[in-house]
């Protein structure tokens, strides 16, 4: 009798002492070198996390954004993945849609959160009721031009009104001369990336409202398409070089070498345009119009691992870093916090990140459920059309036709 | 005695290789009849016989990427045999001072074929790149040239940059197949007369068959697996113009995910290769290994 | 006499002018990563651009090491290169002492084995590696790496060195064993002395083997704390922010280590070459 007893405290002991040495240890990807070094916001919050949950061990990892989400479904498959991953805010339906990702809806609304969190940003990470990721970061993109080279060729812009496709090819003309040209784009991906809110600008859509059908290459979606594509082949306002612009460093680097004059795209260049050169003088204007006006909803957001064993502690942090009282973190890079309130948080006082924050109600969301897949495929018809002078028609059919393959595969229509 | 020992000291690594090599490409050749899709893992793996392979066979990328792994590989061989070639006879002359050469040469060698990679592909930059630089100056071209981003010169550069990265090992193995030659058979040549034409194909190339057979095969086999190089600089771009079978199959495993369709396409890899590598064990190194 | 005299030196200056040539052309990729490494943003941005650093300074390879963490993966690198050396010599002297000293049925079958995994596609075995290592909990540690660059170096190793024990005459072995040794002492007083150059020459084929490569580091490794060096530098490439000199910086400091093992060990490696692959 009394040995069980032993044994009994004896184990009771053990767990009591295992429960207090044991911390609960949660991983996490960031990209963007936001957990770099320990000055950094992202950083201190998560010291302060620990500090208010001593039982939570929060662990960040840097993580390449190329190839992450590759990165993170092989992991996932592998049983090694992270906990919590940071993921662009395109990505988490497909993710969702393979398993790889918790669907988060009871955290989210047991918190609030989402009464707070930009419904569009919400949105974009939903796919049939299920919400796969927590919105952090929101931008949307906009023109952004080297105010020098307009000066020197005395064009006057509006930092409110958007131009239209017309008013821009003769601004981009005007400014294409000696060395310098007017535009610049990302290659392949990138440029699919870059087209889209041409797309809906004009009326178009890249999937259907029920994310089943291919529609870009709809009439709409054929005209933007061309005039995208002939800015490079016909009006020759975008330099040749920019067929091998692979990342957005090197369009930054060719817009502040002095080859391009305007390049579109979101809030998070303005921190590294600032740094590579101070001197440089910027100016961001509206998004291009045609029809309406669209801009690429981008920014990033967090999602559990399914795989998760301790999705509890994973959704706290993430409660915790999307709480108001947190905005400042992503401020602190530049960048601008997924949040309704965020706006008028008098944490902005930068001007130029305001011009972005005035594109946010244009937009567009451009996740689906392979999302990824058809900026891959829409890269490759741009490559069709610019390199191997394929035409336009016939390469966007081409791209819509097998976008609709995979989505037929993975939907198993 | 000795032969229990003998066995007893090769067994570990018997073993090793078996359960390392052998296994996995069982592992390999079982998984390419399969539906084996990391994504769709949860609805099963069914047998799907021969499909993955008539899909391979019929799919026109795979096809792309066979003949572009062909002339990768021809244009690799040619490359880096001739300059390989050229190199080790100009240090093989007895001159004074050739030596230091021979350890500069050797560089490329040594960088890593990732680092080789970006290091090209800096020089190749369509605006800051060194190249387009000189071509400009030189008035080659009017204005810098995207030279990885046109399917042409992508196709050129890739083997440029993989020639320059792999040639010293051709140069060493004729480097040292040169050393064997007796010099007084150069002497007594041009005592006889003989012009330094007549003396390199009636006496250096005689010598030096047997390395280049080597050198061609070894490099062939190499060139048509390797993979870093091209990975890094164009990922098989631009649309497919350098995709080689290596680079297209780690896509299907590792981009899409579907490892029963990635693993017939590297069974017909093998098939492919089988060929140069039976001739290569059977004719040259049998020999040798008796 | 006059004449050849004359010729000689023709020809001395038509060897070195070409030789010099063709040493620079072949050098330009790794000159130029050099300069730009030394280069600070604004001069690598500059259109058109310049061949010389106009204010030369290491602060690339300081930013390297510390902002892109050069420091912990090349630690990562050379751990993992180490180990596997270590493993591979070893299982390498054993196989190949014994595939030099001792006649064995299937023996040539073995050799030829041997040689033939050197000849499949890495990409094919990467595949069921993954598979392998995900069932037994591999991926992600280093420990995976090493058995993976431990199988691709094993074969080489074995090659190498049962090249260069065969070297070393029977006899002096035969001759301390009528003394009265053991064969494993024999072994360790006799061959691995004189074989001391082939094992360095083995080792630092093995070593450079696993600094070097990429594809598996890429696809095995997930989290940024066991990332190898190679990876880490391709990996900087991101879709965002591009620093070509801090990145070409990265670049000398990758392949400095190699360099200078090359460079000592010059006369082995083409020795060992042409044992190992030439020679047979």
């Amino acid at each position: 009798m009394s040995l069980k007893r032993i044994l009994l405290i004896s184990i009771v002991i053990l767990a009591l002492f295992a429960a207090l040495g044991a911390k609960t240890v949660v991983t996490m990807w960031v990209y963007d070198e936001m957990a770099a070094s320990e000055e950094m916001e992202l950083v201190q919050a998560q010291k302060e996390f620990m500090r208010l949950n001593p039982d939570i061990e929060l662990r960040i990892e840097n993580m390449p954004h190329r190839g992450l989400m590759e990165k993170f479904i092989t992991a996932s498959l592998a049983g090694v993945a992270p906990d919590i991953i940071h993921v662009a805010t395109t990505w988490a339906v497909e993710l969702g849609a393979i398993g790889t990702l918790l669907p988060l809806n009871d955290y989210i609304h047991e918190s609030g959160k989402d009464e707070v969190i930009i419904p569009g940003a919400l949105e974009s990470s939903t796919f049939g009721g299920n919400i796969y990721a927590l919105p952090w970061i929101s931008d949307a993109t906009a023109l952004i031009i080297n105010k020098t080279a307009f000066e020197e060729v005395g064009i006057e812009y509006s930092r409110e009104e958007a131009l239209t496709w017309d008013e821009f090819l003769e601004v981009a003309e005007k400014l294409t001369h000696g060395d310098q040209y007017g535009f610049g784009i990302r290659s392949g991906r990138g440029a699919s990336y870059g087209w889209f809110p041409w797309l809906v600008a004009n009326e178009g859509r890249i999937f259907s409202e029920d994310g089943t059908q291919v529609l870009f290459n709809s009439p709409e979606g054929k005209e933007a398409f061309r005039f995208y594509a002939e800015l490079y082949t016909e009006h020759d306002v975008i330099p040749p070089g920019a067929i091998a612009y692979d990342t957005w460093g090197d369009l930054r680097n060719s817009f502040l070498g002095g080859r391009v004059a305007m390049y579109i795209a979101g809030d998070w260049e303005i921190l590294p345009l600032r740094e590579a050169n101070p001197d440089f003088e910027i100016d961001v204007i509206p998004h291009p119009m045609q029809v309406r006006r669209a801009s690429s909803l981008g920014g990033s957001s967090l999602g559990v691992w399914s795989g998760s064993e301790v999705q509890e502690a994973a959704w706290a942090w993430l409660d915790f870093l999307t709480d108001a009282e947190r905005m400042g973190v992503a401020f602190s890079y530049g960048r601008f916090p997924a949040r309704v309130d965020a706006a008028d948080s008098g944490y902005i006082d930068d001007p130029l990140i305001l011009q972005f924050l005035k594109e946010l109600p244009y937009g567009i969301n451009h996740a689906g459920l392979v999302g990824d897949y058809s900026r891959t495929v829409l890269g490759d018809a741009f490559t069709a059309v610019m390199v191997y002078g394929e035409d336009p028609d016939r390469a966007l059919d081409r791209a819509a036709e097998t976008v609709q393959e995979a989505l037929d595969e993975v939907l198993d229509q | 005695m000795n032969k229990h020992m003998g066995f007893f000291l090769v067994s570990p690594t018997i073993a090793v290789m078996i359960l390392v090599i052998v296994v996995p490409l069982v592992i390999g050749f079982v998984m390419s009849f399969f539906n084996y899709n990391l994504l769709t893992l949860h609805r099963g793996t069914p047998f799907i016989g021969l499909s993955n392979y008539t899909r391979a066979l019929r799919d026109s990328n795979f096809w792309m990427a066979f003949w572009n792994t062909l002339w990768w590989t021809l244009s690799n061989v040619g490359g880096q045999v001739l300059l390989g070639l050229g190199i080790a006879l100009l240090v093989n002359q007895r001159v004074k001072g050739v030596g230091i050469y021979k350890a500069l040469i050797l560089i490329p060698w040594a960088v890593p074929s990732a680092v080789a990679a970006l290091a090209w592909m800096w020089l190749l930059h369509p605006e800051f790149g060194f190249v387009n630089d000189v071509a400009v100056r030189l008035g080659l071209i009017g204005e810098p040239f995207p030279w990885l981003g046109r399917p042409l010169s992508a196709q050129v550069w890739v083997v440029i940059a993989r020639v320059w990265k792999e040639f010293p090992l051709s140069a060493l193995i004729f480097h040292a197949a040169l050393q064997t030659i007796p010099y007084d058979l150069y002497e007594a040549a041009e005592v006889d007369g003989a012009g330094s034409w007549k003396r390199f194909w009636n006496i250096t190339i005689p010598y030096l068959r047997a390395s280049i057979v080597v050198a061609i095969t070894l490099i062939t086999i190499w060139t048509f697996n390797s993979f870093n190089m091209i990975w890094v600089m164009t990922r098989g771009g631009p649309r497919g113009a350098t995709e080689i079978l290596a680079t297209s199959i780690y896509k299907t495993a590792f981009q899409r995910y579907n490892f029963g369709f990635a693993s017939s396409q590297s069974i017909l890899m093998v098939a492919f290769l089988a060929v140069v590598v039976f001739l290569y064990l059977y004719k040259v190194e049998g020999k040798r290994i008796d | 006499m006059f004449s050849s005299r004359k010729k000689r030196i023709k020809r001395a200056v038509f060897v070195h002018t070409s030789l010099i040539i063709l040493a620079f052309v072949i050098l330009l990729p790794v000159i130029w990563m050099v300069l730009t490494s030394l280069k600070p943003t604004v001069e690598t941005l500059r259109f058109p651009p310049r061949f010389m650093p106009e204010n030369p300074s290491f602060q690339n390879y300081l930013a390297a090491w510390r902002n892109m963490r050069l420091g912990t993966y090349f630690i990562n690198s050379l751990y993992v290169a180490l180990m596997t050396t270590l493993v591979a010599v070893f299982f390498g002297c054993m196989g190949g002492y014994a595939l030099a000293r001792f006649r064995m049925k299937g023996e040539k079958l073995y050799l030829m084995f041997i040689l033939a995994t050197r000849m499949f596609p890495a990409v094919v075995f990467l595949i069921p590696f993954f598979i392998v290592m995900r069932n037994l909990r591999l991926i992600d540690t280093f420990s995976g790496l090493i058995v993976s660059y431990t199988v691709f170096s094993l074969p080489f190793s074995i090659w190498l060195l049962r090249g260069f024990f065969r070297n070393i005459p029977t006899e002096l072995e035969e001759a301390a064993r009528i003394d009265g040794c053991t064969r494993l002492r024999a072994f360790t007083k006799i061959i691995l002395p004189l074989s001391a150059p082939g094992i360095a020459a083995t080792a630092v084929f093995c070593f450079i083997m696993a600094w070097n490569e990429f594809m598996f580091a890429n696809t095995l490794i997930m989290s940024d704390a066991k990332r190898m060096l190679t990876v880490a530098l391709v990996a900087s490439i991101d879709d965002f922010v591009v620093r070509w000199n801090e990145l070409m910086a990265g670049g000398m400091i990758t392949t400095v280590p190699v360099i200078v093992f090359y460079i000592f060990m010059q006369k082995y490696i083409t020795g060992g070459l042409t044992e190992g692959s030439v020679k047979g």
